[in-house]
């Protein structure tokens, strides 16, 4: 039923506290949002899922035998590194096996239909600094979809993207969620509230986990510990952008 | 010059020994210069001294306290450096120092006159004996089956770390698999052609080759033909007229890569 379930979840780096007593159970396709301020743990709770970092205190079951997939909200990678873009998302595809690893036929034509839906073909031989910031996250994307995992966590996937490229993504994930489980931090009030149905507020403790719907203004400013725009609920992105210009016309 | 190689043995072993070391330097050289390990290399080198001290002292093959010495510095680097917050930049100066020092101590305890150690700085690729260059053949061909057998993880271990660890690939057995390589690499090059050779074969080829290729595989392929043209000719060049081999190679090498960056700059400002 649950695909994750976080019991007592604290994380500490050195005296900092990120994580404090998170109890979260997100279930088997569920699209859950998470947002939260600046330093509120969001990317801390991605990498303690990942095992890039280590609970200190607490569990976390996850449902699951298969990595999980990622895409990173900071890439730490050297741009500069001689690799082709069709090679970095192929990266994807790697497994525990390493003895003699070659790439199959299939998974090489999964790569091309991947790139071809991210518009992404035409640069797949490019050194991968040889992009631009957002197309680069369109090979991270590509990258943790071609893994085929059941559960997919984004780190503010299209912070870098054009507005055509997210709604392409947003509809990406959508249809990827009908049998996925997908975790996606977001600073991006408006498709939180336009796509994802369930939506978890941190700030260092858990503040609200539920229907994206019933979520209020009083837990958004308790998480962000100010003032927030409310969502608009079940509205399009462009009633709320029209919003923000009739106020600036004031 | 053809009649003079079948005449001599030593040109001949120095020309195996020249091909041997070009393979090794060109696959170690491009991982060190793209994962940024030339500095730990230079300090995994110098480290070493401490073991060739040590087997003066104890009366054993130096090279085997080198190999000793230089493993256990490639992975305390690593594995201090990922627990402890120093730097791995000032941690590769402590292992550096600490190396030679030891290397001095150990020697000025051992009696009777003292080793000339300067053959491990500039070595000499004229002199090296057949044992050398059966265990560069080992060497070598160990370095070549690995890298065939490894090559997509090993790519993925030097681009993106993080992501491998996503997988739950062992990463940390990647990397230390790799830097024992490294090691046993220079070591082994060191007593051949020297310490100061050994850095330049490491970094100057992989640097030429990337001015043509950005795949991985081909920079590798380019550094090692790279590597055997600028050998052979610097020793050709050496025993022409005469002057020290691996100053000739040296120098040459950098030429040429001066050569190749003037060209490039010229080529942009055209284009
Ligand atoms: N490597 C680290 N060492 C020490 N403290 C860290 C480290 N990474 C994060 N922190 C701290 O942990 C807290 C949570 O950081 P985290 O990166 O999870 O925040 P976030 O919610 O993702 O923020 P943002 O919206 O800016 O991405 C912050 O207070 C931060 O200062
Ligand atoms: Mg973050």
């Amino acid at each position: 039923m649950y695909d994750i379930e976080i019991k007592n979840l604290s994380v500490n780096y050195d005296s900092v506290i990120a994580l404090k007593d998170i109890n979260l159970k997100v279930k088997n396709k569920e699209f859950l949002g998470i947002i939260g301020p600046n330093g509120g743990g969001k990317s801390t709770l991605l990498k303690v899922l990942l095992g890039l970092l280590k609970p200190s205190k607490g569990s976390i079951n996850l449902n699951t035998n298969k990595p999980l997939g990622y895409v990173p909200q900071y890439s730490h990678f050297d741009s500069e590194f001689p690799i082709k873009v069709k090679d970095v998302i192929l990266m994807g595809k790697l497994t525990k096996e390493m003895f003699f690893h070659r790439y199959s036929d299939k998974e090489m034509k999964k790569v091309r239909e991947i790139m071809d839906a991210f518009g992404l073909l035409k640069y797949q031989d490019r050194q991968i600094g040889q992009l631009s910031g957002g197309q680069i996250q369109k090979v991270m994307i590509a990258r943790a979809l071609i893994m085929e995992p059941d559960i997919l966590l984004l780190d503010e996937p299209t912070a870098s993207l054009d507005s055509n490229a997210k709604s392409e993504i947003y509809k990406i994930l959508k249809n990827i969620n009908k049998d996925k489980t997908i975790i996606m931090v977001s600073h991006d009030l408006e498709v939180v509230s336009s796509y994802i149905e369930s939506v978890a507020c941190l700030n260092k403790t858990l503040h609200y986990h539920g229907d994206n719907n019933e979520l209020n203004k009083e837990t958004l400013e308790k998480t962000y510990g100010c003032p927030v725009e409310l969502i608009a609920h079940g509205s399009t992105p462009h009633r709320v952008l029209n919003r923000h210009r009739e106020e600036n016309n004031d | 010059m053809i009649d003079v190689i079948f005449k001599y043995t030593f040109l001949q072993n120095a020309i195996i020994a020249s091909i041997l070391s070009s393979i090794v330097c060109g696959i170690i050289g491009t991982i060190i210069v793209e994962k940024k390990l030339v500095m730990m290399s230079g300090g995994i080198a110098h480290t070493s001294f401490g073991g060739i001290g040590l087997g003066y002292f104890l009366g054993i093959e130096p090279i085997i306290g080198a190999i000793f010495f230089s493993v256990l510095a490639a992975l305390g680097i690593s594995q201090i450096g990922r627990k402890a917050k120093t730097k791995s930049d000032a941690l590769i100066g402590i292992f550096w120092s600490t190396g030679m020092a030891l290397g001095i101590f150990f020697i000025g305890l051992t009696p009777g006159y003292p080793p000339d150690m300067t053959s491990y700085l500039f070595g000499d690729i004229l002199t090296v004996s057949k044992t050398y260059l059966y265990i560069m053949v080992i060497v070598t061909v160990l370095l070549i089956f690995s890298i065939l057998a490894f090559f997509n993880h090993i790519r993925a271990y030097l681009f993106d770390e993080e992501f491998l660890k996503v997988l739950k690939i062992p990463s940390v057995l990647l990397e230390s698999f790799l830097f024992v390589f490294i090691a046993l690499s220079i070591v082994v090059l060191l007593k051949v052609v020297g310490i100061i050779l050994v850095i330049a074969l490491l970094t100057i080829p992989p640097a030429i080759s990337k001015f043509f290729t950005y795949d991985f595989k081909n920079m590798i392929i380019g550094s090692i033909i790279i590597g055997m043209f600028l050998c052979l000719f610097g020793l050709y060049i050496s025993y022409r007229f005469n002057i020290p081999s691996g100053a000739t190679i040296i120098l040459l090498s950098s030429f040429l890569y001066f050569i190749m960056v003037i060209i490039k700059t010229m080529k942009k400002r055209f284009d």
